[in-house]
């Protein structure tokens, strides 16, 4: 059993972690359908294994034995890398989510005499636990030592700004296999993609910027912490409460980000075939689709994260100060990491809800959506919660020493919010209405045009109309 | 010009004509069975009588001379109610079999049973039932269907002469029927089907083929003589059914004969030739259509390069249109200006077969002797060209200098049957020949190019016919694979854009092909349907 | 196409709550998850096929009306177990698919003077519109109740007079004449 010690914790934390949330795609591929088929009045998936449990086997071997094709005139390389890439990318950024919270281990070390005990001490720990409190002496040459590690496979102190970086990567996969491909549909979908992400990343930051406000911190395990508590003694301290107007934004992102219907203008099959993944087939196809499930999963684990208390759930654990012998404990562990898949599962229905209800956007409603209402509200709303915040904190110092949002504060934050939102549906009937798309355009001489045939000599005059139209409608946009 | 008035309509009458005529003239539609205007009148189906002022009795419309000042009433009540009685009295032993009836959607019985008759029967006896008759080699008399009107036994005795057929019994048992041993097997037999205006006699040959409401029409001329007898090609799909006489007054009247009748069948011969072939090391071996062409016109060439000018000939088939004549002749003409055009046989020199009314001896329709369609027209393109001609028979003598010198030329069939002389022309035994026909030959064994021909039913053109009458025909169906008609194989020889189109090369020729007219489809030639049968 | 015959159309006025997109879409959500619980629940799903037949529902319940239900034909047989059809071509005639081909030819019984000597149903062109049947003078040919026919290559599915004769054997018991 020596050898298996000496493993850090987060190897095998590692190994579970993929092992699940890899199950977990095949079997989201799964649920997908199945959902698809209940709002369809359907039963779904029922022929393979009993209630189609076996599908996703099915399904996987069917992707490796298909032929591997590659059409000609494609980019080798890349067209090979980009999907190989994205689900790296998404895997890589699982490390940080905090899936168990902390976990913390009593153990006892024998120290030779003259040896610096501390030193031993931290020598005989796991790779990145701390060591919690000072050793101490049971008997002579041994000593009881605590230490605790995050239950997750990497405890970085920039956890959010490191997910926000390597999610942002992902889009590198469809753009890369789009144009890789060769193909102008795949092009176009690759290019929708850029255009797609560049806008929602913005809001995106934003909204996440809010709760590194409230919580003064970019590791995502003390964020979760952070929401370990009652408000009232009631209210979980969940930031979903405090900051509903952000949640709602940074779900919609989400979405967006993890190109999911009603924003999968990438791959939109009716207009672009198959959008960046048209040409592909066999397993590298079949990369690209996990990809995309393996991405919901991940922020999804974010938003759990951030906004629902990550592994936390009321009645069920006590926080961890109140009750240290509970983080001791395997079983809870185990739980939290439960309570947290199950709530990241739940999102993830509510993914592929909102799938199978929502009619996807047209492009230009996407971008209107992120630049016209969600990155100026975004912005309001951080700034918002700064000034709130500002206010709340001058007024408590616990907040100052705990960095915990106390009912008050989160009252606060929560009217702010509605206020806002108040304000910019106000805000929008006053405003002008935006220019209309998709109108008809009146061309002269065109037979659909109101705009008469223009006479011989008339040629310099019809180029001006042109002109004055052509400004017109950019000045519009 | 005596002037009638028909309910109320006047119109203008010729002297002497019935009162049915004149209407049908003016396009007033009335019924009627026994009328025809190329028999003789015995106003006995009764379902034309209309009421005339002044008389008082009905009086039947095919029979009565117009009168000045006539005032006719064709749909009062007197009449129609003769009209349906007539009906009601047709159909009473008249079989309910229209399903299967050839005659079904062209039958008189049928159009009137709808138009003037009732939707029920009130006879509830059993019907009576006649055997059906084999009375010719081409026609089958199905007697329960007969009503009696007697076209076909006044068309054997005033139009064919032979009076075969006759009316046997009396009352209802009355029917028709010919003489034991003497069956009806003249040449003008099959024109009794198409006068019959019920299915009593039908053509065997027809019969259970087709559904006539599905064949569509393709007006043409009689390939089979130099009558130029107008026809009708009946087609489906792709496929000819029957002929039908198409009238024109001044050539065939009405009838056609037997040959041109059954002559449709040479274009789904199994024989037809499909396959090009050339020549190679002695034999001929299958080739594409391109290739063979290829190899035609080079081998052309180059007969006309190592030799003198008039070493090319090109025999023209009297089965040509005269436009496919005229292109070919302008090709060889190109190659060569001084190719001798020959005219091909002139097959069958016997003697016209001529028909007379029985009753009054009167010449009434004439069986070419010539048993070719075109001789007359390809001649007058030979000259219209100008240049060296010769006749065949020339050329099988060889006796003329410029016979003597031909090395190679191009020889065009597309006979009905066999025309290759036992003693074949020097000039066409020898030399590079290609060979364009749509039925095997000796001939077509040796030569070093066979092109597969389209048949008559299958291009469109002119011909001209004994009286000098240059009549139009257009193409029913599509060659069979393999074949393609000459006319596009000529226009691909000299370079030319487009397919052949012969109205378009009749303008290019001249008077007198210029202002010969496309021949009319049904539809356009008559206002109402019945009045040219 | 007149200046005068357009019509240009505005896109309507948004209400607050659609304009805010989020109600509207919650809304639709809320009919989805209707849905949803309804098939969960087997209040409401579809007929689950190779299980199920519709000929096995009742009517009301949006089962097969087999009174007026058109499936593949059949070539009716008469007492004697000859073919009744007389190849008169008015199915071919009336069908609008074009999709019956018949050849005719004089028949080998004394009684009746024509008969199919081929008889085609390129039952793939077929639009099952009943028209043959309605067309029909013998009460020849009829559309069975029979749906789930199958065929590994389209010549497969053109039925031959052999092949629809069979079908009458097939479904005389079920649907008598």
């Amino acid at each position: 059993m020596d050898w298996l010690s000496v493993i850090p914790p987060f190897v095998y934390i590692a190994l579970v972690a993929f092992g699940v949330v890899l199950v977990t795609v095949a079997y989201l591929i799964l649920l997908e359908r199945k959902v698809a088929s209940w709002t369809q009045d359907r039963i779904g998936p029922n022929r393979v294994g009993p209630w189609g449990l076996l599908q996703p086997l099915a399904d996987g071997l069917k992707m490796f034995f298909k032929e591997d094709y590659r059409p000609g005139g494609t980019d080798k390389v890349l067209f090979t890398t980009a999907p190989a890439a994205m689900m790296l990318v998404v895997i890589v950024a699982m490390a940080v989510i905090p899936w168990g919270g902390v976990h913390r281990v009593e153990t006892q070390i024998s120290v030779a005499a003259g040896q610096d005990v501390l030193a031993a001490a931290i020598a005989s720990i796991p790779m990145n636990a701390d060591l919690v409190g000072e050793p101490r002496v049971v008997e002579a040459g041994t000593y009881g030592i605590m230490y605790e590690y995050a239950f997750q496979i990497a405890d970085l102190s920039i956890g959010l700004l490191f997910l926000v970086a390597v999610l942002s990567l992902a889009v590198y996969g469809v753009v890369v296999g789009g144009w890789a491909s060769n193909n102008k549909y795949s092009f176009i979908g690759g290019l929708r993609a850029t255009a797609q992400m560049i806008s929602y990343e913005i809001p995106l930051g934003l909204c996440l910027l809010t709760i590194v406000v409230m919580t003064g911190t970019l590791d995502l395990g003390q964020i979760v912490e952070k929401q370990a508590h009652y408000w009232g003694g009631v209210i979980p301290a969940w930031n979903v409460f405090a900051q509903p107007l952000a949640f709602l934004m940074f779900l919609t992102c989400i979405h967006a980000e993890a190109n999911r219907s009603p924003f999968d203008l990438a791959e939109a099959e009716q207009e672009l075939v198959g959008g960046y993944h048209t040409e592909y087939t066999s397993m590298r196809l079949g990369l690209l689709l996990l990809s995309e499930y393996a991405e919901m999963i991940v922020t999804s684990s974010v938003c759990v994260a951030l906004f629902f208390g990550g592994w936390h759930l009321p009645g069920l654990l006590g926080p961890d100060a109140q009750h240290p012998a509970v983080t001791s404990s395997w079983v809870v562990v185990l739980l939290r990491c439960a309570v947290y898949f199950i709530k990241v599962l739940v999102v993830i229905f509510v993914f592929m809800w909102v799938r199978w209800s929502m009619p996807r956007f047209r492009f230009d409603q996407l971008m209107m959506l992120a630049w016209r209402s969600f990155i100026p509200l975004s912005l309001v709303v951080l700034l918002a919660t700064a000034i709130a915040l500002y206010f709340a904190v001058a007024q408590d110092e616990s907040f100052r020493s705990l960095r915990r949002i106390d009912g008050y504060t989160a009252l606060l934050l929560f009217g702010v919010n509605i206020g806002l939102l108040l304000g910019a549906m106000v805000l929008s009937r006053v405003l002008p209405p935006p220019p209309l798309t998709n109108r008809r355009i009146g061309i002269p001489g065109s037979r659909f045009s109101h705009t008469p045939v223009p006479a011989a000599g008339e040629v310099e005059a019809v180029v001006q109309t042109k002109r004055e139209f052509l400004v017109g409608v950019s000045n519009q946009l | 010009m005596p002037k009638i008035m028909v309910d109320g309509k006047s119109i203008d009458c010729k002297p002497g004509q019935m009162i049915l005529q004149a209407c049908l003239d003016h396009g007033i539609v009335m019924p009627y069975y026994c009328y025809h205007p190329g028999l003789s009148i015995v106003a006995s189906c009764r379902i034309c009588l209309v009421e005339v002022e002044g008389i008082p009795k009905l009086v039947p419309a095919c029979q009565t001379p117009v009168r000045e000042g006539m005032v006719v009433h064709a749909s009062s009540s007197k009449a129609i109610a003769n009209q349906k009685a007539v009906m009601e009295y047709l159909l009473i032993n008249h079989p309910l079999d229209c399903p299967v009836c050839d005659q079904a959607g062209e039958c008189y019985l049928q159009d009137y049973s709808y138009q003037y008759g009732r939707s029920e029967s009130r006879f509830e006896e059993e019907k009576h039932k006649k055997p059906k008759k084999d009375v010719g080699q081409h026609v089958l008399l199905y007697n329960d269907r007969c009503i009696m009107c007697s076209r076909c036994v006044r068309f054997t005795r005033e139009i064919s002469g032979g009076g075969e057929l006759y009316v046997q019994g009396r009352g209802a048992r009355e029917e028709i029927d010919i003489f034991p041993g003497r069956p009806l097997d003249n040449k003008l037999s099959g024109n009794v089907v198409d006068i019959c205006p019920v299915g009593a006699l039908l053509d065997k040959d027809f019969l259970f083929k087709q559904r006539v409401w599905l064949l569509k029409q393709a007006a043409s001329v009689s390939p089979v003589d130099s009558g130029g007898e107008n026809i009708y090609l009946d087609y489906n799909e792709g496929v000819i059914y029957r002929i039908k006489p198409r009238y024109n007054g001044e050539v065939n009247q009405w009838w056609i004969s037997d040959d041109t009748r059954y002559s449709y069948k040479i274009v789904r011969d199994p024989r037809r030739v499909v396959q090009p072939m050339r020549m190679q090391y002695g034999s001929q071996i299958e080739t594409t259509y391109d290739r063979a062409l290829e190899m035609a016109a080079g081998g052309l060439q180059q007969v006309v390069a190592t030799g003198k000018a008039g070493s090319l000939y090109a025999v023209l088939s009297p089965m040509m249109a005269c436009e496919e004549a005229w292109l070919l002749g302008q090709y060889m003409r190109r190659l060569d200006p001084k190719a001798l055009l020959v005219l091909g046989p002139v097959l069958g020199k016997g003697e016209d077969e001529v028909f007379c009314n029985s009753l009054t001896g009167k010449q009434t329709f004439v069986i070419k002797g010539e048993k070719v369609p075109n001789a007359k027209g390809v001649r007058r393109v030979m000259e219209k060209l100008g240049g060296p001609t010769a006749t065949f028979e020339e050329f099988v003598k060889g006796d003329r200098a410029e016979v003597k010198e031909v090395k190679g030329g191009w020889i065009v069939g597309g006979y009905l049957g066999d025309w290759v002389p036992k003693d074949l022309p020097a000039g066409m035994k020898k030399g590079f020949r290609v060979m364009q026909d749509i039925l095997p030959t000796v001939l077509a064994g040796a030569v070093e190019v066979v092109l597969p021909g389209a048949a008559w039913a299958e291009k469109e053109g002119c011909w001209e016919n004994h009286q000098g009458r240059l009549q139009a025909f257009e193409a029913a169906v599509v060659p069979p694979v393999g074949c393609r008609r000459e006319g596009d194989v000529y226009m691909n020889l000299l370079g030319r854009a487009g397919l052949y189109n012969g109205a378009g090369i009749r303008k290019e020729m001249g008077e007198p092909f210029e202002s010969v007219r496309a021949p009319v489809a049904r539809e356009e030639e008559a206002a109402f349907e019945f009045v040219e049968l | 196409m007149k200046d005068t015959e357009i019509i240009e159309l505005q896109e309507p006025r948004l209400s607050v709550a659609d304009q805010f997109y989020v109600p509207q879409m919650l809304v639709g959500m809320g009919t989805t998850l209707k849905h949803m619980f309804m098939t969960l629940t087997g209040k409401d799903r579809v007929i689950q096929y190779p299980e199920e037949k519709r000929e096995d529902i009742p009517v009301v319940e949006g089962g097969m009306n087999l009174r007026t239900y058109r499936g593949v034909h059949r070539l009716n047989k008469d007492e004697g177990g000859r073919v009744k059809c007389v190849a008169c071509f008015m199915c071919s005639t009336a069908c609008p698919a074009h999709c019956i081909h018949i050849e005719a030819g004089e028949s080998p019984w004394a009684d009746r003077e024509k008969y199919p000597i081929q008889f085609d149903i390129d039952e793939l062109r077929c639009i099952y519109c009943g028209m043959c049947e309605e067309a029909c003078p013998v009460d020849a040919i009829e559309l069975t109740h029979e749906y789930d026919i199958v065929g590994l290559t389209r010549q497969e599915m053109i039925f031959d007079k052999e092949k629809l004769l069979k079908m009458y054997d097939q479904t005389v018991e079920k649907e008598p004449m």
